[in-house]
C-alpha cells in the first residue's frame, strides 16, 4: 500500500497557510516530497478570495480589519470565504494519482471528504462544481489548482457557521437586499454543529477525514513535518507574495 | 468610460466585469468573479487578447485565445461574456 504524508492540524494566519499550500505544491512538482494531506485552522479568522475576484468588489477591507479579520487572495479560483470555525484540508498529489479531468478530480477528492464525514454519521454528497452538501445545504467548499502535473486542492469543512458575521465583511451587489441575502444563505449553509447538535472535537474530525482519504485513494498516511525546503519556500512566499498588497489587490 | 457589469451565469458563477469602451471597441477589460480558469494565468492572456477588439468580435477572439493558449474555463463560457457586455446596450 502506498504511503502518503500527513501534516497534522496547524493553526496560523491566512497568508501563511496559503504560503504553505503553495510551498508544498512547488516541492511536490520538483518531486521532493510524497503526496501530502495537510490540515489547518485560521488564527486570526480570515477572508480568502478566489484568484479571479476583485478584492475591493468582494470584501469590505476596512470593516474586516476593524474586526481583526485577515484578508488574503488564494492561488485557487472560486469565491470569497470567511474562515473562522472550520477545519481546512489541503491535498497535494500527482495528477497521475487522481485520474480524470478537472471536474472528475474534484469529485474524487470530495468523495474522500464525504467518506470521512459519513464516519461521523453525516450523510454528505458532492455537488458539482466544487461543493459538498448535506440535505441540500452546503457544508464544504473546495478549490483546485494544477501546476506541473501536480494537483493542489484545498477546502473548508464548516464546524460552526455565522452567516451574519460573514455578510458583515462581504460586499453585496445590492445593499437593499442584504438582509434577504443573509436569510437565503442561512437556508443554504450548514455546519457540523448544526448537523450533529454538538461541537465536534477537532482531532476527531481530522481523523475521520484522514480515513476518508485512506479509503478513497487506498493509501496509508504517515505523520510528517514540512521539510526545510518547504519551510524556506513558505517563508519566501509569505514575505514576497501572500502578505503583500501587490498580490492581494491584484484584481 | 469605465463600466461595471454583474452577470449571473445560468447554473454557473457570477461574472463581474469592468470594461472601458470607446465606440464599441474594448480599451481595457477585467473579468473578475468566482469562476475557475486553468492555468490561472490564462486570465491575463484573455484580457490582453480582448483589448482593441470590437464588442461584436469578442466571442471569436475568446474562442481563439482559449484554443491557442490551451486555457480551460469552468463556470462560464465565451457566450456569457458576450451576453454580459450586451447588457450595456440596454
Amino acid at each position: 500500500m502506498k504511503i502518503w504524508r500527513l501534516l497534522r492540524t496547524r493553526e496560523d494566519n491566512g497568508a501563511m497557510q496559503m504560503s504553505i499550500d503553495e510551498a508544498v505544491l512547488i516541492a511536490k512538482s520538483k518531486n521532493h516530497i510524497p503526496n501530502t494531506l495537510r490540515f489547518f485552522t485560521w488564527k486570526p479568522p480570515a477572508v480568502t478570495i478566489g484568484f479571479f475576484q476583485s478584492l475591493k468588489k468582494e470584501v469590505d477591507v476596512v470593516k474586516a480589519k476593524a474586526l481583526g479579520i485577515d484578508v488574503v487572495r488564494r492561488y485557487t479560483g472560486g469565491g470569497a470565504v470567511l474562515h473562522d470555525k472550520e477545519l481546512t484540508y489541503s491535498i497535494v498529489l500527482s495528477e497521475d494519482d487522481v485520474l480524470g479531468d478537472i471536474l472528475k478530480s474534484y469529485k474524487i477528492i470530495c468523495a474522500a471528504i464525504t467518506n470521512g464525514l459519513s464516519e461521523l454519521g453525516i450523510k454528505a454528497r458532492f455537488k458539482a462544481i466544487n461543493d459538498i452538501i448535506v440535505h441540500r445545504k452546503k457544508i464544504s467548499g473546495n478549490a483546485q489548482t494544477r501546476k506541473n502535473n501536480v494537483v493542489l486542492q484545498h477546502g473548508t469543512i464548516l464546524r460552526e457557521v455565522n452567516v451574519k458575521q460573514m455578510f458583515s465583511i462581504l460586499k453585496v451587489p445590492n445593499e437593499k437586499i442584504r438582509d434577504k441575502m443573509i436569510k437565503v444563505v442561512e437556508d443554504r449553509v450548514t455546519s457540523l454543529r448544526d448537523e450533529l447538535g454538538k461541537n465536534i472535537i477537532l482531532e476527531d474530525l481530522e481523523k475521520a477525514l484522514r480515513h476518508g482519504f485512506e479509503k478513497v485513494f487506498n493509501v496509508k498516511f504517515v505523520k510528517g513535518l514540512l521539510t526545510k525546503e518547504e519551510n524556506k519556500l513558505a517563508q519566501q512566499l509569505y514575505l514576497r507574495k501572500y502578505s503583500k498588497k501587490k498580490w492581494n489587490y491584484m484584481r | 468610460m469605465q463600466k461595471h457589469i454583474d452577470y449571473k451565469v445560468k447554473g454557473g458563477k457570477l461574472l463581474r466585469i469592468r470594461v472601458r469602451l470607446d465606440k464599441g471597441t474594448i480599451k481595457g477589460i477585467k473579468i473578475t468573479g468566482d469562476f475557475f480558469i486553468y492555468p490561472e494565468e490564462g486570465i491575463f492572456e484573455i484580457e490582453k487578447a480582448l483589448k482593441g477588439i470590437n464588442i461584436k468580435d469578442i466571442k471569436d477572439m475568446l474562442d481563439k485565445t482559449i484554443r491557442s493558449k490551451k486555457i480551460r474555463i469552468i463556470g462560464f463560457g465565451s457566450k456569457d461574456v458576450v451576453d454580459a457586455l450586451n447588457l450595456l446596450k440596454k
